[in-house]
């Protein structure tokens, strides 16, 4: 089970009662274009969590502001089809990630710092994630 | 179509990817496959000790469709070597 909280003061002041001292931060980016692909706009959010006793777990989610990138693609054609499917999909691909690097990875980095940073103050441990 | 992609250990540096799980929309492509997406996303095929689709373990050549969810888990690497060797 879950326990969501609404701020990152609430979430620390919980696990701080219950003697949990480690937390994760973990990114999530949601994309999406416009119409022909030379727009990309980015939604944020980093997930701060951590265990508890059993399966029971503490989670405080922060919205990162959201940016629109100008990947500067040609428009796709909108009738695509078969072959140049394969090919349109990479581009596709190739041009969000590129618009990613370009600008909105440092602004989830920078966001990732600052709750890390407050974590930290706070006394909390951030671990990376189990792979 | 809309995937999802993460990448763990030292695929987080190494790949395009990141830190950060993404959320992709792509243009319907019936022909694409996983392995389709190695290049553009700087993944070596060699490096990869697994890749979950939607939470099972996945093949390279199975084909991506709508709402998968991709994740990417290197071999580890062995220190002081520039390159691994299958044997």
């Amino acid at each position: 089970m879950v326990t969501k909280f609404r701020t990152l003061d609430e979430l620390v002041t919980y696990l701080k009662a219950r003697g949990v001292s480690e937390a994760r931060v973990t990114g999530k980016v949601a994309t999406s274009t416009s119409p022909g692909g030379g727009q990309v706009t980015f939604r944020g959010r980093l997930i701060v969590s951590a265990d508890l006793e059993g399966d029971e777990r503490a989670a405080y989610e922060e919205r990162v502001h959201r940016v629109v990138s100008d990947t500067g693609a040609p428009a796709l054609p909108a009738d695509t089809k078969r072959e140049g499917d394969l090919h349109a999909a990479q581009m596709a691909l190739s041009g969000q990630l590129k618009a990613y690097r370009a600008g909105y990875q440092a602004v989830m980095q920078s966001a990732r710092e600052a709750v890390t940073r407050a974590l930290e103050m706070a006394g909390i441990t951030v671990v990376e994630g189990s792979d | 179509m809309r995937i999802t992609i993460a990448v763990h250990g030292h695929f987080k540096s190494t790949s395009s990817v990141g830190n950060d799980e993404m959320s992709f929309t792509l243009p319907d492509a019936d022909g694409l496959r996983i392995r389709d997406l190695l290049e553009t996303l700087n993944i070596v095929e060699e490096e990869i000790r697994q890749v979950t689709f939607n939470g099972r373990n996945g093949r390279l050549d199975e084909a991506v469709r709508h709402r998968a969810r991709l994740e990417f888990f290197p071999r580890e690497r062995i220190k002081g070597a520039r390159s691994s060797v299958e044997g």
